[in-house]
């Protein structure tokens, strides 16, 4: 047994590390940009680069000796002038979408002062004459150049008297260490077992989580555990009582249930029962009797399809030879249902339930934000929606991680459940 | 200031207790179990935080700004708006070329008690405490959205923003120039240039005076601790759910007494506002607020008597308020009030200065056509259609300064809706019936949007309409807040709409907006630029309050309704409504610090509740 849990924990880890690597692509590949959410309407790209700087996000994502800066960014300029529009001594020509210098010009296109520290490399792609960073630039036909110049040099343009024309033009810092990157700074974090800093909230994401879990927790405990009990409580009735007047009426009944959206559960329960009627609070987090009616409206909304599954799996057993013999051996009706049949359904009922362990924890979106309660579920979406990242992709890497650990749990458990599976 | 979608909804009000206090890390009784007089306010957005320095939107500032104080405040009853002194003994000494303040700072103001104190006493504030507060907005750490009200006007404050890069700690004995405390009472700032908004900059939050000893003791746990000089003190805050403030026992223990303001307009006065005339403030022992996210929810509790205002939502509009905007008759019986009030802010449509179509142009006859193609736009652009939509709330705006500021056109903008106008202005500007000359096909334009909400889908679709009359296309992207800022900020939308919500009261505040080097990620998203509203801009920059002023305001305001780089939709109107008991209510545009002058009439609110407590109204508000 416990040399099967430990091998499943060594296989663990490939997935834990792919969980990693995909919550780190998912969120700093596709997410916004940190800065200018956390530093507002008023902001200088000089700003924006400190703060890049201060949380690691001036570096490669994964590897290699080139990281963009805020200095001068990225611009298609066949899509149209942009920052090249200001100069009067440089001409944007928009059908080549080129840009030319006339000659005598000096113009530096860098936002603000580089880092003395760093090196910094051009990439143009230009026809004609002049020097961009000190360094000399002449061809005549279309030709790509790097130059690469100190953070204390001097990075702009100059012409002579002959005009430079160019098509392309990048910026890129020079990583000194090719490892220095985004992906290493977040797994050297989560060693530390630090999940990040909130940007919105200005909080330590740890923080968060350790605030939301108990409010989460509290409702969805209650509303697993009840809506586990009452949902196969009732599914044995249905199996009790099958194909009478009570199976067929519980059944319409959850049909009925699954069928009523969500909300109209929480509105009409705030309104009716609250409000008018005045048997719960109508909104809040105070104290127990505050979540009675969630809790209510949580058990109830998810009987419908619970009872529906539960009755399938006990029918199915119901026409398994052992229930035959017991029923031919004389033993009671109850005694078949509640021993036998139960007993032996309790494969798919672990599947369901143990697979249910990691949504505990995430919470009930609607449920919280409807109710106020500070849980979980309200505050991913309020990361979501203001592109926390960290906060996001913690809360993502705690639910799979949780996922996995509770696969292990149901094998576990059919191991106790059924003297027939063996761990190995 | 851009609001958030849920940045407008408005206050409401309940009352409980709990009492925990928060100290740094462990939890303290010292508020007594049985509330005198007690109120609460619920909103519909979250605070974020509660430190001063880092903190940005509406109802963190608000909450901020009941347990800490700045040098001045706002007065609550004075409009037009202006700022008097708060922490600091008076209005500060202005030196002739208006670049030197001096601030006398008033004696005998003391921070809360607090743990991070010796004995746990608060100590007297020092004009040195403002000089730290400033240095932590500009310290590159904090990442602070308030940089921007320091970093290059207080002089040598960059050399501080730059040396605090990097892990090491922050140095704050690092000295700037331009920011020192001459001794314990007097604070001197050095400008690099005259900046004459600089007292309404010292109203606000980011200048609110910090316990260097709070910050250092609490470290990343001060946003959730914090310790001032206000009227209250915070009690327990449950992030997304609810905060508790109970009033300070400070001032009565140091004898700091601040009163009700003595003088008010005869509307005022009439409106029983001087009732509390020269009363020591705050009315409040207790106040409660509510994050209550749906507007259904906040609606029922108002209702029932749980909150004492509440923002009015707009499904709800036409059963509430009659086409008269007076209140229906049912709340109208109960003592509920309707508040009403034009709102510093511009809700506009920006055109990208970048985009070929709807920008500039190097070619001067091209850059005159995209120019009328933005008033033809303009002028398809129908206010009453959008009023109408937002159940009249709206006022029209001429230009981009709203009222009541000084520099706000007073003559109609010749670029209002006129459909006549509009095709004329579109075959000049080469899109005859909407047609694009050069392919053949209709002008389709793309709009960017910051929410996907029902109410922002609705609108754009009007919009759509508005400019379907005129042949051109409006195609719509719904974007979240990040991305929408994302893409604003490098300059890929053609058309966005926004709004700017004043900083403070002056025209300069809204003008900036046009200033090119302001552009993105500068507030100066449409990226406009004009040399002659650039030279106006840094002339005016510098300039006090005079005529000669005003008259530049309008002038600048004349040449951007004429460049048309926005379409200028309308300014709102804010509305809400409270029970009978809640005095001394009045709108206000900077709202921050004023809830201290607030009272909840106990009385009241008991008859209240013993006569209807129990008679619910349906949703609408009729028996």
């Amino acid at each position: 047994m416990l040399k099967y849990i430990l091998k499943r924990m060594v296989q663990m880890i490939p997935t834990v590390v792919g969980v990693i690597l995909l919550t780190f692509i998912l969120f700093n590949v596709v997410g916004g940009d940190l800065a200018a959410i956390a530093l507002g309407k008023k902001v200088s790209l000089q700003t924006l680069q400190n703060f890049d700087e201060q949380r690691g996000l001036n570096k490669p994502l994964f590897f290699g000796t080139r990281a963009q800066t805020r200095a001068y960014e990225d611009q298609d300029l066949s899509e149209g002038a942009g920052r090249w529009r200001g100069w009067t001594n440089a001409v944007y020509a928009a059908e080549a979408g080129t840009v030319t210098l006339q000659p005598g010009a000096a113009v530096n296109p860098i936002a603000f002062d580089l880092d003395d520290d760093e090196e910094f490399v051009w990439t143009i792609r230009y026809r004609g004459a002049g020097t961009l960073a000190g360094q000399a630039l002449a061809s005549d036909d279309w030709k790509t150049e790097k130059i690469r110049f100190s953070g204390a040099d001097e990075g702009g343009f100059e012409t002579a008297d002959q005009a430079l024309e160019f098509r392309s033009l990048k910026l890129r810092r020079v990583n000194r260490n090719p490892f220095d990157s985004q992906l290493t700074f977040y797994i050297r974090q989560l060693a530390r077992g630090d999940l990040g800093f909130s940007e919105s909230m200005k909080q330590p994401v740890t923080k968060l989580l350790k605030d939301g879990v108990l409010p989460s927790l509290s409702l969805t405990i209650p509303i697993f555990f009840i809506g586990l009990v009452v949902s196969i409580t009732l599914s044995l009735v249905c199996a009790y009582f099958r194909d009478t007047f009570i199976d067929r009426f519980l059944v319409i009944f959850s049909v009925a249930l699954m069928s009523i959206n969500y909300l109209v559960y929480i509105v009409a329960g705030q309104y009716f029962l609250a409000y008018k009627f005045g048997a719960f609070p109508v909104w809040g987090y105070e104290s127990a009797k505050y979540l009675l009616l969630p809790v209510l409206i949580g058990v109830v909304s998810g009987l419908g399809s619970s009872i529906r599954f539960y009755r399938t799996i006990m029918l199915d057993e119901m026409y398994k030879d052992y229930v035959r013999t017991a029923f031919a051996k004389g033993v009671s009706k109850p005694r078949v249902l509640f021993v036998h049949v139960l007993k032996n359904a309790m494969i798919p009922i672990i599947t369901n339930v143990v697979i249910a362990i990691p949504f505990l924890y995430t919470g009930s979106l609607l449920l919280e934000s409807f109710f106020g309660i500070p849980g979980l579920g309200y505050l991913s979406i309020n990361a979501i929606l203001s592109a926390d990242i960290d906060v996001v992709r913690a809360i993502v890497l705690i639910g799979a991680l949780l996922f996995v650990v509770s696969n292990l749990l149901t094998d576990i458990c059919y191991a106790a459940a059924d003297p027939r599976v063996k761990l190995k | 200031m851009i609001p958030s979608a849920t940045h407008l909804n408005k206050a409401a009000a309940v009352f409980t207790g709990l009492l925990l206090l928060a100290g740094c890390r462990e939890k303290a009784d010292r508020f007594p179990e049985q509330p005198g007089e007690t109120v609460s306010y619920g909103q519909t957005s979250r605070i974020r935080g509660l430190d001063p320095a880092v903190s940005g939107e509406v109802s963190s500032s608000l909450a901020i700004s009941r347990i800490y104080e700045g040098l001045l405040e706002y007065d609550y009853l004075a409009r037009p708006y202006k700022v008097v002194p708060l922490l600091a003994a008076s209005m500060p000494e202005v030196s002739k070329d208006g670049l030197t303040y001096t601030f006398k700072i008033r004696e005998g103001i003391y921070f809360h008690d607090n743990p991070c104190f010796p004995g746990g006493k608060g100590r007297e504030l020092k004009a040195e405490d403002f000089v730290y507060s400033i240095k932590r907005v500009v310290d590159v750490k904090n990442a602070s959205s308030g940089g921007w009200a320091f970093n290059g006007r207080i002089a040598g404050i960059e050399a501080f923003h730059d040396a605090s890069k990097g892990e090491a700690p922050t140095d704050y004995s690092l000295e700037v120039e331009g920011l020192k405390a001459l001794d314990d009472y007097t604070l001197q700032i050095k400008l690099t240039e005259p900046y004459p908004q600089l007292l309404y900059i010292l109203a606000m939050h980011y200048a609110f005076a910090v316990p260097r000893e709070a910050v250092e003791f609490c470290g990343q746990e001060f946003v959730n601790h914090p310790v001032g000089t206000g009227p209250y003190e915070l009690v327990e805050w449950r992030r997304n759910s609810r905060i508790e403030f109970y009033r300070s026992p400070k001032w009565a223990e140091t004898g700091r007494v601040e009163v009700y303001p003595t003088s008010g307009t005869p509307e005022q006065v009439a409106a029983g506002l001087l009732k509390d005339a020269g009363q020591p403030v705050p009315f409040n022992d207790r106040i409660v607020q509510f994050v209550v996210d749906d507007s259904t929810t906040s609606w029922m509790m108002f209702l029932a008597g749980q909150l004492g205002s509440s923002s009015i939502s707009p499904d709800n509009w036409d059963a509430v308020v009659m086409p008269d905007k007076s209140l229906s008759s049912s709340l109208e019986e109960r003592d509920i009030e309707l508040i009403s009030s034009p709102y510093t802010a511009v809700y506009y449509l920006g055109f990208n200065w970048d985009d070929p179509v709807v920008g500039a142009s190097n070619d001067p006859v091209q850059d005159e056509k995209n120019r009328k193609l933005r008033q033809a736009l303009s002028c398809a652009y129908e206010f009453d259609q959008m009023n109408q939509f937002m159940n009249n709330r709206l006022y029209p705006i001429d230009g981009p300064v709203p009222s009541p500021l000084a520099g706000e056109l007073t003559e109609p903008s010749p670029y209002r809706f006129n459909l006549e106008k509009a095709k004329r202005l579109l075959v000049e500007a080469g899109y005859p019936d909407g047609i694009d000359q050069s392919t053949g096909r209709r002008l389709e334009i793309n709009i960017e949007l910051g929410s996907a909400d029902a109410n922002t889908r609705q609108s754009t679709a009007l919009l759509a309409a508005m400019f379907e009359k005129i042949g051109v296309v409006l195609k719509a992207n719904y974007n979240t807040w990040p991305a929408f800022v994302e893409k604003m900020n490098r300059r890929q939308a053609q058309t966005f709409r926004l709004a700017w919500v004043a900083d403070y009261p002056d025209a300069e505040n809204f003008l900036q907006l046009f200033y090119s080097k302001n552009e993105s990620p500068g507030p100066n998203h449409a990226n406009y630029r004009n040399a002659e509203i650039d030279r106006l801009y840094e002339k005016i920059r510098v300039m006090p309050d005079s005529p000669e002023r005003t008259a530049i305001y309008e002038k600048m305001a004349r040449i951007i309704v004429e460049d048309a780089p926005w379409i200028f939709q309308y300014q709102p109107m804010s509305f809400a409504v409270k029970h009978g008991w809640i005095e001394n209510y009045v709108a206000h545009d900077y709202p921050y610090g004023m809830g201290k002058y607030h009272r909840s009439n106990p009385e009241i609110k008991r008859q209240w509740l013993e006569s209807y407590g129990d008679r619910k109204l349906n949703m609408t508000g009729q028996d």
